[in-house]
């Protein structure tokens, strides 16, 4: 009796030591702590997904939660996740990115997303070697072609109006850079805070009057109610600029940037990087790689602004009503 | 759930101890609704935030944290007492207007990381937190902590025996907010960053951990109350990280707050059904 069982358990063990190397690799787990819900996040998580999926991660089984913009929950979301053993730790924002990072002490590798100053959030010691097992996609978006794009639309531009939060890290070191850039180019920034989405409506109207044109870079709060921006600025007869070109059929005149799906999707691709075993620590923090230009001929004729015909060339998509 | 997320429920619920006794005080002993708690909280840790920063020691800035939360709740009852306000407008105001002052405190930054910077261990957290508990048991079993008691049972007995009802208010009120912004200073230390969104929502979290603690100690004694309120925050925090693995039954994250809503109702229901009280 023993021996025929014996004789079965090895040849189990048999069996089982040649199926293992001919099944597929052991299925990667992949776990998103997303700061908050709104729809620009949404997106880079979307993107974030598909991106390892579509790099050779077909099965990967990947869990997200949001921290609904709370530091203590994103802690324990944090402490959750590393009890499981990830294969890789993705932080999308820069609060969630900080609670994950603290908490894997280097453990398990954490790839950020939609941090705009990683160095300054204390992810990375410098961009080019993280130092720790730590690395990302920043979604910064170089400021001086941006800036150079709505001096070729509007020669007169002189006083551009920046939207945003207070309370949003992204926002705020933009606006810092955005400052320099600006007074070289011979542009003032007029700068406007709304606080809480029901806060844009009134504070765009405000700026409306103010300016030459307004400019949204990335800001939560801000591209929620990215609708009343464009009605506020449309009373006034002046463009909205944005860096994320999804808003620009929402009547934003023009962006030249990534997408914030496309900043998931490249962070995907860091993602399965990692997963095929290259090592976290010696990956450069990237910035968006592709960046387009969107224009919106509707939002033109309401400025009355013509569009440059090189501008339209360089254009990858012009949006324009059927009408 | 795992031993690690339990040490930290501890860790958190602690800290946010810390909160839910200076809620305590101003609601339950002093009968003062004070919103001023999520600004106040955000207040500690962005002072604490940024004089770690320029390289003070942890404690003096748990120190700091607690003096400028007791001013916040100093301005609280002036407000009150002195210009009547109503109680639930007057920290609503004052912590609306924080949200500014802690952003200019923070450098105009929303987001202050303290990574790699010398914070307190989180060792002392027992020490910390205990050690003001017991503080503050004491104080409210003195002959002031008696006056103060009386306040929130019946003002007017109060103002008959000769007790200075507007200073002690404002005087509890600053002792409250002074422990919710060395909860939020803590915070901040704990977690390696302060972000001016932190202190949403911490008037809930505060006022659902006494409920829940006043479930589990069913008591009379102010000292016990006092300590039921840490006991609740523990627990509080144990029942987000239970519900955080909800999602083995097929529940989504933005699920979360209804299922930690639903966990807090059954056990305050449960436990009062069984338990001799009332």
């Amino acid at each position: 009796m023993s021996t025929t069982v014996s004789t079965v358990s090895t040849l189990c063990a048999m069996l089982c030591a040649i199926s293992l190397p001919i099944s597929a690799s052991p299925k990667k787990t992949i776990f998103i702590s997303q700061v908050v819900a709104h729809p620009a996040l949404d997106s880079t998580v979307k993107g974030i997904e598909d991106g390892i999926r579509s790099n050779g991660f077909k099965n990967a089984e990947i869990k997200i939660e949001s921290a609904q913009g709370n530091g203590a929950l994103a802690s324990q979301i944090a402490a959750k996740f590393l009890y499981s053993q990830p294969d890789v730790l993705v932080g999308a924002g820069t609060l969630s990115a900080q609670s994950l990072t603290l908490q894997s002490k280097n453990r398990i590798p954490v790839v950020f997303s939609s941090v705009t100053d990683p160095v300054g959030a204390g992810l990375v010691k410098n961009l080019k070697s993280p130092g720790q097992a730590v690395s990302g996609v920043s979604n910064f978006v170089d400021l001086e072609p941006q800036l150079k794009l709505f001096k070729t639309l509007q020669p007169n531009l002189k006083r551009l109006g920046f939207l945003y939060s207070p309370g949003e890290q992204n926002s705020v070191s933009i606006l810092e850079k955005l400052e320099v850039v600006a007074e070289k180019m011979g542009m003032v920034i007029v700068k406007q805070s709304a606080m809480k989405t029901a806060d844009v409506s009134q504070a765009a109207m405000k700026l409306a009057g103010q300016v030459d044109a307004i400019f949204i870079s990335q800001d939560g709060p801000a591209l929620s109610a990215f609708r009343t921006i464009v009605q506020a600025a449309n009373a006034r007869q002046i463009p909205v600029y944005v860096s994320d070109t999804d808003c620009v059929e929402q009547g934003a005149l023009a962006a030249l940037g990534p997408n914030q799906y496309q900043v998931g999707l490249q962070t995907g691709a860091m993602v399965a990087r990692v997963l095929q075993g290259e090592d976290i620590c010696a990956q450069e923090v990237e910035f968006p790689k592709t960046t387009e230009l969107f224009v919106n001929e509707d939002a033109a004729k309401i400025c009355g602004i013509i569009l440059p015909r090189e501008t339209l060339a360089k254009a990858k998509r012009i949006v324009k009503s059927s009408k | 759930m795992s031993a690690p997320e339990l040490w930290m429920s501890l860790e958190l619920g602690l800290i946010y101890g810390l909160v839910s006794m200076g809620i305590y005080l101003s609601f339950r002993i002093l009968n003062f609704s004070d919103l001023t708690c999520d600004g106040s909280f955000v207040l500690g840790a962005a002072v604490s935030a940024v004089l770690i920063k320029a390289g003070y020691s942890p404690w003096t800035s748990l120190g700091a944290s607690a003096i400028v939360g007791g001013g916040a709740g100093f301005i609280t009852g002036i407000l009150h007492t002195r210009f009547r306000v109503s109680d639930l407008l007057s920290g609503i105001l004052v912590a609306f207007m924080l949200y500014s002052i802690n952003l200019r405190i923070m450098g105009g930054s929303p987001n202050i990381n303290l990574m790699e910077m010398h914070v307190i261990s989180t060792h002392f957290l027992w020490v910390i937190v205990l050690g003001i508990g017991f503080f503050f048991a004491y104080l409210l079993k003195t002959d002031w902590g008696l006056a103060l008691r009386s306040l929130g049972k019946n003002k007017r007995l109060g103002l008959n025996n000769g007790i200075r009802v507007p200073l002690m208010i404002v005087a509890g009120l600053a002792l409250s907010n002074a422990l919710i912004a060395m909860g939020g200073s803590l915070m901040g230390q704990y977690q390696g960053f302060v972000d001016i969104g932190s202190g949403v929502g911490s008037v809930i979290i505060g006022l659902a951990s006494i409920m829940i603690g006043e479930c589990f100690v069913p008591t009379r004694s102010v000292v016990w109350a006092l300590f039921s309120a840490i006991i609740g925050s523990i627990l509080y925090r144990i029942i987000i990280s239970l519900a955080l693995h909800s999602d083995i039954f097929g529940l989504q994250t933005q699920d979360l707050n209804l299922i930690t809503g639903l966990l807090i109702l059954t056990i305050m229901i449960s436990s009062r059904r069984t338990s001799c009280y009332r």
